[in-house]
Parts: structure tokens; C-alpha cells; sequence
């Protein structure tokens, strides 16, 4: 069966101004030195094009510190790729703004950390709240796609029908409640942010009846935190079926976390061609097809839908890659999710690590 | 595809593998809606409309069955056949299968009265769905009966998302154990059937399928929420649609026509891109229809009118299309 890529997500750089302590970026970040040049970018937008790729995420880091954003953009759009910037917003102004969607940008998806300013930058360690209001209504003066993305967690989750307020009122078409994917320095965090039972029954009510309200205004899409879940997230649609993400330094990877998966080498987009990456580069056929599964996934009738969850989470939890998804009720290693369960249920709030800037 | 009855007699295996190559090209799994079900699209609305309709369908079919009992001068055949009749019925003990449709409507949010009485039934589904009593009625394809069983309820109907609840966790209605394999199955088999099943069987099996589909076109245009007809309102026709900020078809000419959009794209089929390029932001809704209907001459005005309004009604829906 052959797989036609989809969506490209450029993670342009991995410096930022923010540190949000749920960030799904890596531990160990590539340094400005290491990054990409703009000439490489737009090769590999080219090639992105030409292999039949819609869909072109900016995002990082903070992808405005990147100073050529707007000759990316063009880029992007030069080889009829629909372009979506993911940003905190720090970095924007009326200008820069109109130089982007000047350039092709189709969509921006601005985050917020919370409704309220003080623990808005109480998460993202930085104060960036004021400001990001601000950005909101120049988005919402401009004719192009707007999307508000909140990232939920233990200590916002009580807070989400104001959460939802908020978004109506910054004049978004969408809003992305996301719970926090485990990955990262959310994985490092994660006693800290996961909800708990109670607080996620209540939050799915929230979201119903807000989606019922909102109906034809605010589109609501509900990211669920999956340590909850029955079954796992058919992760990234399946491992190298849709989506290539590429590091700041390179790197081609199948999603944004494949790195901490041991044994596995991702080529370098400066050294191969997408094409032979997508097609034959061994790190993306690895768990490609349904050959690697070991039971239950491999007699499981949900294998077509969720191709066994996430590989990385099952390297995070079950510290083996190739093994099903631990978050899986059906999993043998399912036992380690209760486990982080019945401590996050059992009270005990926990400290938690910000996340640094690689400079 | 060539109406049967206009061909020679057939060779046994010719037959059948036509009659197989009928249901993949006409099975209602492939029209539009079902397809947004199954995709998990479909509004509340529109789900509910879907339910209650096609419940009138599924309130017909002992009767249908009992009109094939009624032809048949074999007793092993209506035997085995008379088993449908009680599997929708149910035996007074467990439910059938109209009972568990019931409860699917009321899955969507509907209440039982509203779906028993019959009341809001769309027209266009009312005359399909009679116009199968009559196709069964017919004398002509008493000996083809066992075609009209290939009414086909596995796998697709039943598997549809309901709207994603906040969870996504998909509720998924099923009426459980309804399929007990039929005996006589499809009549795809034209076992030791008289001669001329060769001929009327697949002529049958595809006024079933344009009967179904007729049903399920009627249904698309139900508005969401409203369980009414969208037919161009007056003050409908003087709105000008335009793409919604963000939304935009891709390059011409290529392999697929798609509609790029935030959350990723739609695929468009047939006339659907023209459709949507007439989206100008100065045409009418009503100037749209007019143009349409002057460059596909072969088609039905009346047809074309219902299409693209359902088409841009879907989009508007989706958050795609907005008035300008
Ligand atoms: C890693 S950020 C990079 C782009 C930009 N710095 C921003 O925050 O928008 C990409 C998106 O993922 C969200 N995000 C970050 N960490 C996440 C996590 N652990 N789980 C779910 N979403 C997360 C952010 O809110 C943002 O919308
Ligand atoms: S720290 Fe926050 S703003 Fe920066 S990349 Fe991570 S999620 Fe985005
Ligand atoms: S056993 Fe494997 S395939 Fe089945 S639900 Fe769990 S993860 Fe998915």
C-alpha cells in the first residue's frame, strides 16, 4: 500500500520566547546554530509541493523568531502549499501581520495558556497575555482564518467554560482545547498537569453544552487526554500514512517526538531527498504497516483505526517502542497508566519545571 | 450500465458477476451522505433527519416482505422467507428490527411519537419508499424476488458516528444482532431459479438501488435543526455566497479538486469545484442555479437546483462558505 503525505510541519526553530511548562517540545532542543537556512526551507517546501503535500504547519518554538518567516511563507505558498502559522504570538505586530498574509498565510492559530492573565503567565512563564490579546484583535481585523488554541491541564481544567468565553470573545471561527499531550517537557511535568477523573467528566459536560451553544459561530475541537482513554489516539493518522515533520535542524521525522525513540536513525532533509525519506528511509517504514505488532494489536479488530497508538508513548511508558500503546485497556503494560492515575486522583499537587530557551 | 432485460439471455457466470458489479457501483455507502456519516460530519440535524426517515423505510419493509411471501407457490421458500417478517416485527418476545430502529432515533434525540407518527417525512422519501412496495408488488419480478432481499444493512449503516461527542468518543448505534444470514441471499445465485431471473433480476437490482438512492437524495436536503426542505427561499436566493477567510481550492487541473481549509481539505466531486468557483462573492445564490443550469444542459434544472443548494448549505455548515 502506498501512502501519500499530507501535511508538512516545519518546526522552524526551537527558541521561544515563552516556557510554558506543558511544552511537547524535546528535552534536548537544537540550538539557533544548528538550525536550518532559509535556502534549505524553501528546497524543501519545493519538494513538499511537488510530492503532493497540502498542508504546511509553521510552527516550533516560536516560529516568528525566525526572522525570514515572511519569505518562507512565500515559499510555501510558490509551491501551492496552504500555509498555517502555530504561534504564541510574541513576535507579531500590525506590519509583520500584513507582510504575512501580504506573503500567503492562510490561517493562524494563536495560543492562549489560560482566560485569566495571571495564571495565563504563571504557565507560560512569561507575561505574554496582555499582549496576545492585543495580537487576537488584529488577527480578527484581517481576512484570514483564525484559530484559538488552549492547552488544558489539572490547574485550568475548573476554569473552562470561562476559557471558552474567552475564545468566543476573541472573534476565533475555531478553538483547539487541547489536553496536554504527554511528550516533552509535558512528560517531565506530567503529575503535575494531568486532571483528574472528576475534573475531566465535568470538562467534556462543558464542552458539550458550549458546542451546542456556539453552534455555527465557534467550532470547537476537544483534544482528549488520552491516560484516560479506553483506547489509544490513532496517532499522527499512523505512522508515516499522512504527516513528515522536520526538526529545526533537519531532521525528518514522522512526528515531533519520534526522537526519543532509541535505535532509530532519521535522515537529515540536507543530505536526502524528502521523497527517498518518505518513501524508503527505514525510520519511516518502521512501524509503517501492521507487521511490528505484537498482540493484542495484532488480532485486534481497531488495529485499521488506531494502528496500536502511539509509538512514542509506548517507548515513554513501556520503554519499548514496538509494544502497544500502555494508555490501550487491552495493553499488558496498561497497569503503569493506573498507576500515574491513582497518584494524580489521590490528590498531591506537584512542582514543576519550566521549560528552558535553547538560545 | 446496460439495462439487463435489453441483452441476451446470459451465461450463468456473466450474470452473476454483473449482478455482483451492481451493488459496489450503487450501494448507498457510496452517496455523499452516507459518506459524511460515516466520517463522523454530519450534524445533529441531519442525523436525526436521517433517522426518521429512513425509519418509514424500515416500517415498510415486513409489509414488502409479506407481498413477496404472497407471490411465491413455493412453501420452503416462504418459509424461509416469512423469518424476515418476524425479524422486523420481532416475535412479541424480543424486538425487531423496527423497534431497534426506533431506538437509534431515539439515540439521535428524537422521541418515539415523533418517529412513529410519521409526521415530517420528506415527500421525495415517501414516494421512494412506496415506489419499492410497488417494485415488490409487481408481478413481473415475482420470480426475481430473492433480488429484493439484497436490501442491505451490514457493515455501513449501522457503524455511522454519531456527532463526536465533547470526548470523542464515538456513540455508535447499532441495532445488534439483526442480520441472521437470509437462505436465500441476494438471489445473485440464480440457483436453479427459473429462466427468467436472468433477465428481470438486475434490472431490479438497480431500480432497488436508484429507489434508495432517490430516498437518500431527498434526505440530504434537510437543513440541520430544522427537519424541514430547504428549498430556495425567496430571501435565500439573494444571498451571496463567498469561501469563507481561509478557505480556498487548489491549483486546477490537478489529480483531485480539494478545498484547502485550516483543519486540512475536502475533497470535491463532479461538478463540485465549479460549483463552489461560482462562489464569487458576487453572484446570487439564484444567478449561481441559473448558471449551472445553463452549462449542464443534460441535466434536470429541478436537479441541479437541489444539488448545488445541498452542497452549499453543507459547506455553509461546515464553516466554509459565508455570506458575503
Ligand atoms: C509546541 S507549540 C509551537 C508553536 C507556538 N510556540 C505556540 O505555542 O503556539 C504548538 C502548539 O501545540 C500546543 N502545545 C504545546 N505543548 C502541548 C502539549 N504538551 N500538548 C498539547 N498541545 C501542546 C501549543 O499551545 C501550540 O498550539
Ligand atoms: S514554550 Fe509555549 S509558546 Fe514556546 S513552543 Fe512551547 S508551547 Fe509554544
Ligand atoms: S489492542 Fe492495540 S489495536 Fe487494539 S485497541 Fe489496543 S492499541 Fe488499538
Amino acid at each position: 500500500m502506498k501512502y501519500t503525505p499530507r501535511a508538512l510541519i516545519a518546526e522552524l526553530t526551537h527558541r521561544c520566547p515563552l516556557h510554558c511548562v506543558y511544552c511537547s517540545n524535546p528535552l534536548e532542543m537544537q540550538r539557533r546554530s544548528e538550525e536550518l537556512c532559509t535556502a534549505d526551507w524553501l528546497s524543501i517546501f519545493q519538494q513538499a509541493g511537488e510530492m503532493g503535500i497540502l498542508q504546511l504547519h509553521l510552527t516550533g518554538g516560536e516560529p516568528l523568531s525566525r526572522a525570514d518567516l515572511t519569505e518562507l511563507v512565500r515559499a510555501g505558498r510558490e509551491a501551492q502549499l496552504y500555509s498555517n502559522l502555530i504561534t504564541s504570538g510574541v513576535g507579531l505586530d500590525e506590519r509583520r501581520m500584513d507582510e504575512l498574509i501580504g506573503a500567503g498565510l492562510e490561517h493562524i492559530q494563536l495560543s492562549f495558556q489560560d482566560s485569566e492573565e495571571v495564571p495565563a503567565n504563571e504557565f507560560a512563564g512569561t507575561r505574554s497575555h496582555a499582549l496576545k490579546l492585543r495580537i487576537a484583535g488584529m488577527i480578527r481585523e484581517r481576512r484570514v482564518a483564525f484559530t484559538v488554541n488552549m492547552v488544558v491541564h489539572r490547574r485550568n481544567l475548573d476554569r473552562l467554560k470561562e476559557m471558552i468565553d474567552f475564545a468566543e470573545q476573541t472573534g476565533a471561527q475555531r478553538l483547539e482545547i487541547a489536553n496536554v499531550q504527554y511528550y516533552g517537557w509535558a512528560f517531565r511535568n506530567r503529575e503535575a498537569l494531568l486532571p483528574t477523573r472528576q475534573q475531566l467528566e465535568h470538562s467534556i459536560e462543558v464542552v458539550e453544552a458550549a458546542r451546542e451553544r456556539l453552534k455555527g459561530k465557534l467550532r470547537i475541537d476537544f483534544v482528549f487526554p488520552d491516560y484516560y482513554a479506553k483506547y489509544p489516539k490513532p496517532c499522527m493518522n499512523g505512522w508515516g500514512h499522512q504527516q513528515m515533520l522536520i526538526d529545526p535542524a533537519g531532521r525528518v521525522l514522522p512526528c515531533h517526538a519520534a526522537m526519543v525513540i532509541p535505535g532509530l536513525e532519521f535522515p537529515n532533509a540536507r543530505k536526502r531527498s524528502l521523497h527517498w525519506i518518505w518513501e524508503d528511509s527505514p525510520a519511516f517504514n518502521r512501524f509503517r504497516d501492521e507487521s511490528w505488532m505484537p498482540e493484542p494489536c495484532r488480532s485486534c479488530d481497531r488495529r485499521t483505526r488506531d494502528f496500536g497508538g502511539c509509538r512514542c508513548q509506548a517507548f515513554l511508558l513501556a520503554g519499548d517502542a514496538a509494544a502497544t500503546d500502555p494508555v490501550c485497556t487491552l495493553a499488558p503494560t496498561h497497569a503503569a497508566v493506573e498507576e500515574i492515575l491513582q497518584r494524580v486522583n489521590g490528590g498531591a499537587e506537584r512542582n514543576w519545571v519550566y521549560r528552558i530557551d535553547p538560545s | 450500465m446496460t439495462p439487463v432485460q435489453d441483452q441476451q439471455r446470459l451465461a450463468p457466470a456473466e450474470l452473476e458477476a454483473r449482478l455482483r458489479a451492481i451493488g459496489p457501483e450503487r450501494y448507498h455507502h457510496r452517496h455523499p451522505f452516507h459518506q459524511l456519516m460515516h466520517e463522523g460530519k454530519l450534524t445533529r440535524g441531519q442525523l436525526q433527519a436521517w433517522a426518521l426517515n429512513r425509519y418509514y423505510y424500515q416500517s415498510i419493509i415486513p409489509i414488502k416482505d409479506a407481498i413477496i411471501v404472497s407471490r411465491s407457490g413455493d412453501s420452503a421458500f416462504r418459509r424461509a422467507w416469512r423469518k424476515r417478517i418476524i425479524d422486523h416485527d420481532g416475535d412479541g418476545a424480543h424486538p425487531g428490527g423496527i423497534e431497534k430502529w426506533i431506538a437509534l432515533a431515539e439515540a439521535t434525540g428524537l422521541d418515539r411519537e415523533q418517529v412513529t407518527s410519521q409526521r415530517g417525512i420528506l415527500a421525495g422519501v415517501y414516494y421512494a419508499v412506496n415506489g419499492y412496495l410497488d417494485l415488490a408488488d409487481r408481478a413481473a419480478y415475482r420470480s426475481a424476488a430473492p433480488v429484493l432481499s439484497v436490501v442491505k444493512w451490514r457493515a455501513g449503516l449501522f457503524r455511522c458516528t454519531a456527532y463526536p461527542s465533547a470526548g470523542r468518543r464515538a456513540v455508535r448505534p447499532r441495532l445488534g444482532h439483526r442480520t441472521r444470514p437470509h437462505t436465500h441471499r441476494a438471489g445473485t445465485r440464480a440457483r436453479g431459479t427459473a429462466r427468467q431471473v436472468r433477465y428481470f433480476v438486475g434490472a431490479a437490482r438497480c431500480a432497488l438501488f436508484r429507489i434508495c438512492l432517490s430516498r437518500l437524495a431527498a434526505s440530504r436536503r434537510v437543513p440541520p435543526g430544522s427537519g424541514e426542505r430547504d428549498e430556495m427561499s425567496a430571501m435565500e436566493r439573494n444571498r451571496v455566497p463567498r469561501l469563507a477567510p481561509g478557505c480556498r481550492l487548489n491549483a486546477a487541473g490537478g489529480p483531485e479538486d480539494l478545498l484547502l481549509i485550516p483543519e486540512g481539505a475536502l475533497r470535491l466531486k463532479g461538478p463540485a469545484r465549479a460549483i463552489v468557483e461560482l462562489c464569487d462573492g458576487e453572484r446570487t445564490l439564484a444567478g449561481i442555479v441559473e448558471e449551472l443550469q445553463r452549462r449542464y444542459t443534460s441535466a434536470q434544472p429541478a436537479t441541479i437546483e437541489t444539488e448545488a443548494v445541498a452542497l452549499l448549505a453543507r459547506l455553509r455548515d461546515r464553516g466554509v462558505l459565508e455570506y458575503a
